[in-house]
């Protein structure tokens, strides 16, 4: 059975895991103290599930707990990051290094900063999606304080050899800051082997709640020092003030675990989903992927369609959830940096769509996907004159 | 012990989830779960809830729905007002506030002074535990940026004249903030009437999810980001928007519209009665908080060192095993053991300021919690 519109757009959000909403229940009404309130239980019930949540956060990227910091969500993880850094690193240096791909909350903020002063490297990247190490190595100056590069994109869900980015960081005295949104719960993420000193993240991307993200921060690495960004009551070890979402937190907490126990058999089926859509599409003439063909996440599939305009196939498809660009820029017509930044043309860009796969994706609804993308595609190319031109063109009497 | 043996008395450091806001949020959860920037059918149901969410809180405070922008909290609302208003540094270069202000105004001036050389102006309390117009007309000059002061402290529950203090702020053209988060929900708030620029308030306070606020700020001013990144909030706020608390946000406010008449007039019977109680013991006491200037859900007092031998330590632990649950200082605060500075601006010494207790009353408090909180509180004293 098919519960329509079917949703194809997990790297926008993801729905909460009833397992998560379950663990999170007893926090609204009855455990619904502040955290911060120390004389009496339901204070210390609400700082107790913060501890716990936190130490399953920090469990599924092989962190310590204490270097986990809770914030409202990734952008604000990222604002904390790299204006964190930027404002405590201002008199060892002013330049930023980061990638035109990035999500807007790194891309607007670094612009923010270009404005106070900051000079902004964005290091361009290859067809696939991925920076030039040697570009980034070249690139970095002994006025450099901060290289961030995200873990997988978010439109095209390639994957960054982050290793070896950490590396040239480690070698040069930068600090690395990854935004691994989509990257965390999805593919297997430990900051102390990747060598990462700060990363962000978000919980609504990996079944948890919206409204809870956090900020890794290596407490090994020196020079380490961050300017907080939101004052007041010092939560969060000083860094992040304001009155905790416990519930939030909890279910941040839960979502975690269970990517950590089922992350493995779960990108494996997810994988299976996308390469299915794959298959089909290779038999559709003059289509293309988008990102790169190896390393990509699980559950993410970038693709276009010659002389098939997205808006065309969003109406043709109104049964189908799905997304022409990142959910963060979508509301606007105008072409993804992503997909320009990976070199597509206009008209490509215009004809990509994104495809996403959950946890709650079933074989059923990618059989019911695949025939209707195939089949619109060719109802829209038979009624187009740009395709009819182009077939007559390249195949002469 | 089950919950409902449990007195909680601490609703001014937050509030229980009214059954009907958690109702109207659970969906938005698990079943429409869309990201409202998101062009699809879960996208748009998630963006028309937001915007009726909007309306309805511009409706409430009275003002236009694209004056309201969704933060995560009291907190964050706050820090947006007060750096978006102070940055990049200009020719101004001076806040007025006040001394008594929540955490997140005084620690924002400290950062603001420290690494902007912004000069905040610190307004100090009456004896009641208000601030006076008068006091910040005096302060207003050619360098003022900004004027921030709340409209009801959250540790003694005194009101702000803040409809006074926003006419001396208009006559001389200065933005002037309060930050609402305990009066929200606890009293009329018709930005207009008052003259107010901006307000901050948060849901938890009034019976909503944590994690979700609002800052109101008056079209005509202009002011810098706090979160960059993303076009969310006419791109005033990055992130995506945490829809689910919002749906409680929504409910919490309706409620409000249709109750809070109620609500206030539950929060002065279980008050007077409160009054009545420690009336009993009251030469032990000072009252911090004021029968004509707080607002009723709040009451703090500080007990006389040379009257009772007071502990507050062993006090609260007293309590909590009888199932009490009231606070010491303001939530934030009370993490560390340093006396309020609320409390010493009030001119206690330090002893004093240790000693207070603050009882915040909720909507789902009964008369019977009072009659047994005030017998409770006496047995912890030794005064049984």
């Amino acid at each position: 059975m098919l519960n329509f519109p079917l949703y194809f757009d997990y790297n926008a959000t993801t729905p909460v895991d009833e397992r998560v909403l379950e663990e999170m229940l007893p926090y609204f009404r009855i455990k619904f103290g502040n955290s911060s309130s120390m004389t009496h239980r339901f204070g210390w019930e609400a700082e107790y599930a913060v501890r716990e949540g936190r130490a399953r956060v920090a469990s599924l990227i092989g962190a310590s707990p204490e270097e986990i910091i809770f914030t409202a969500g990734a952008t604000e993880s990222v604002n904390l990051a790299i204006k964190g850094v930027a404002e405590s690193n201002f008199n060892k240096g002013n330049h930023i290094i980061t990638s035109r791909i990035e999500h807007s909350a790194v891309l607007d903020t670094v612009n923010y900063l270009s404005n106070r002063g900051f000079k902004i490297t964005l290091l361009n990247v290859d067809r696939f999606g991925r920076i030039d190490i040697d570009e980034l190595a070249r690139s970095i100056t002994p006025v450099t304080i901060l290289v961030s590069i995200m873990a997988a994109n978010n439109e095209i869900g390639t994957i960054e050899n982050i290793r070896e980015i950490a590396d040239i960081c480690k070698s040069r005295n930068v600090l690395f800051h990854s935004d691994a949104t989509q990257a965390m719960g999805k593919v297997k993420l430990n900051v102390k082997q990747s060598g990462i000193d700060l990363m962000s993240f978000s919980a609504h991307k990996l079944y948890g709640p919206k409204g809870t993200g956090g900020l890794y921060l290596n407490k090994d690495r020196p020079g380490l020092e961050l300017t907080k960004q939101i004052h007041g009551g010092g939560h969060e070890s000083d860094l992040r003030s304001g009155t905790l979402n416990v519930p939030g937190i909890v279910g941040f907490g839960k979502a975690c675990e269970l990517c950590q126990n089922e992350l493995e058999t779960e990108a494996e089926r997810l994988k299976s989903y996308r390469d299915s859509v794959i298959n089909a599409i290779k038999n559709i003439e003059d289509s293309f992927i988008n990102g790169d063909p190896v390393n990509r996440l699980p559950g993410n599939l970038s693709v276009g369609f010659d002389c098939v305009d997205s808006q065309l196939l969003i109406s043709g498809m109104n049964e189908i959830c799905f997304s022409t660009g990142s959910a963060c820029s979508s509301g606007d017509m105008e072409i993804s940096h992503v997909l320009k930044g990976i070199g597509l043309t206009k008209e490509q860009a215009m004809s990509t769509i994104r495809l996403g796969f959950g946890r709650f994706t079933t074989q059923a609804e990618v059989n019911y996907l695949i025939e209707k993308l195939v089949s619109t595609v060719q109802n829209i190319r038979s009624e187009s004159p740009k395709w009819e031109l182009r077939n007559s063109e390249s195949k002469p009497n | 012990m089950q919950s409902n043996d449990k007195i909680y008395l601490d609703n001014a450091a937050t509030t229980p989830v009214d059954p009907r806001v958690f109702e109207a949020m659970q969906p938005y959860l698990t079943e429409i779960f869309g990201n409202p920037s998101s062009i699809h059918q879960y996208g748009k149901i998630a963006k028309v809830m937001l915007e009726d969410t909007r309306d309805l809180i511009a409706e409430f405070i009275r003002c236009k729905p694209k004056e309201i922008f969704f933060t995560s909290g009291g907190t964050e609302s706050i820090n947006t007002f007060l750096k978006g208003i102070s940055l990049p540094p200009g020719e101004k270069n001076c806040i007025i506030t006040s001394s008594i202000e929540h955490m997140a105004v005084l620690e924002t001036m400290n950062y603001l002074n420290k690494n902007f050389n912004v000069i905040p102006r610190y307004v100090k309390p009456e004896r009641n535990g208000s601030i006076d117009p008068g006091e910040v007309l005096d302060l207003l000059d050619e360098a003022t940026i900004a004027v921030s002061i709340m409209h009801v402290n959250n540790e003694t529950g005194v009101k702000n004249d803040i409809k006074k203090i926003a006419e001396h702020c208009k006559s001389k053209n200065i933005p002037f903030h309060s930050d609402t988060v305990q009066s929200f929900g606890k009293m009329d708030i018709n930005v207009k009437e008052l003259g107010v620029d901006s307000i901050s308030a948060s849901a938890h306070k009034i019976y909503g999810p944590k994690g979700i606020g609002f800052i109101y700020v008056n079209e005509n001013i202009r002011y810098e980001n706090l979160l960059h990144g993303g076009s969310q909030e006419r791109n005033k706020r990055g992130g995506t928007e945490n829809i689910p608390a919002i749906a409680g946000f929504q409910k919490a406010v309706e409620i409000l519209k249709s109750e809070m008449e109620n609500d206030i007039k539950h929060y002065k019977t279980l008050h007077a009665q409160l009054m009545t109680g420690l009336n009993d013991f009251s030469q032990l006491f000072i009252l911090n908080s004021s029968e004509y200037l707080s607002v009723p859900n709040i009451v703090s007092i500080s007990f006389y060192k040379s009257k009772i031998n007071f502990d507050s330590e062993t006090l609260f632990m007293k309590l909590d095993i009888d199932g009490v649950a009231v606070s010491g200082g303001s939530a934030c605060t009370s993490g560390s053991l340093k006396p309020s500075h609320v409390m010493q601006e009030l001119g206690h010494d330090n002893e004093t300021a240790m000693a207070t207790i603050r009882i915040s009353l909720g909507r789902f408090n009964t008369p019977d919690d009072i009659v047994r909180f005030v017998k409770l509180l006496k047995k912890a004293l030794g005064l049984l």
